[in-house]
């Protein structure tokens, strides 16, 4: 994941792709951190396992933020709050936009999507819709923790 | 403002490719001057705000899934993000389409204004007006551009 830390202090999730791990247990320390918007304990290059863990956690926040039939303008006002959260880094407007939409079971263009920008956009958005509903931290590790329930039955735990 | 009626205005070049087999191509094709591409560019958005203006987004998504489909382009991938952020783009959202350049935004315009012309269309006598209604915008936009010009820098 392209990587950068925040001039604000705002966001403080970044680390660089110095450290190669990705496991489960990692990438659920990364989430947290970048919901609770404090430094992961340690960098993370999220592998596939890491990034099926984050996708599973952006569509449970996804879900519990937005219904099916949520107005695009609504689910377009969060993607904007997501960017200007994390200003230093792109979150794409369109494709966060589409990707949240795509969560929600719609039929969307989502293809040719560029990788970092998926991740970008799980973990970032996922930071962004925690703090739009106000999750206390223990429901924020329980969400967590079932979505590393769902990535374990995807045969990615 | 050259008329519909001049053969070589841009209005009647714009009529006369949408009267081609395929008139998104027989548009990106025409010479690119700066009073064609106005034109069209104001064609587009005249055409987008009849259709779409008051409509839900999720119309505009699926517009361009049948747009591309129909045209046997792919209508899952960029072009079809880039295609929907250009048309919101011209209906209120200017910002989703800051990515996106001049050459690829004007293959866009001319798909989504060939497509005025998809069977069973609209017919001559419908394009002409609309051509006509985008003349007077940019008519009235000049009018406006005089009445109001620019502070010069000094």
């Amino acid at each position: 994941m392209t990587t950068s830390e925040t001039v604000s202090g705002e966001l403080v999730v970044t680390a660089g792709a110095r450290a190669p791990t990705g496991t489960r247990p990692a990438a659920g320390a990364y989430l947290k951190a970048t919901a609770a918007n404090r430094r992961a304990a340690r960098d993370l290059r999220p592998d596939f396992g890491s990034r099926v863990l984050f996708y599973c956690a952006f569509e449970l926040v996804v879900r519990r933020r937005f219904r099916c039939d949520s107005p695009v303008a609504e689910i377009a006002r969060s993607v904007a709050a997501a960017a200007r959260r994390h200003a230093p880094v792109v979150v794409p407007a369109l494709e966060a936009e589409m990707l949240i939409r795509d969560a929600l079971g719609e039929a969307v263009p989502i293809e040719e999507i560029p990788l970092d920008a998926i991740v970008t956009t799980h973990l970032l958005v996922f930071a962004s819709l925690v703090d739009e509903l106000a999750l206390s931290d223990d429901e924020v590790d329980a969400l967590i923790a079932e979505a590393e329930d769902r990535a374990e039955a995807l045969g990615h735990g | 403002m050259g008329g519909t009626g001049q053969s070589g205005s841009p209005g009647a070049l714009i009529l006369r490719a949408l009267e081609d087999d395929c008139p998104a191509v027989a548009l990106v094709r025409l010479p690119r001057s700066p009073r064609l591409v106005r034109l069209l560019g104001q064609l587009f958005l005249v055409a987008l705000r009849r259709c779409f203006a008051a409509h839900d987004t999720r119309e505009i998504t699926g517009y361009v899934y049948g747009l591309l489909t129909w045209l046997d382009l792919p209508p899952r991938g960029l072009l079809a993000r880039q295609s929907e952020a250009v048309i919101r783009a011209a209906l209120g959202e200017p910002a989703l389409a800051t990515g996106i350049g001049l050459v690829r935004r004007h293959e866009i315009v001319c798909i989504v204004v060939g497509d005025l012309a998809r069977p069973p269309g609209p017919g001559r006598a419908e394009l002409e007006a609309l051509v006509a209604q985008a003349q007077q915008r940019i008519a009235r936009l000049d009018q406006r551009d005089v009445r109001t010009p620019r502070r010069r820098r000094r």
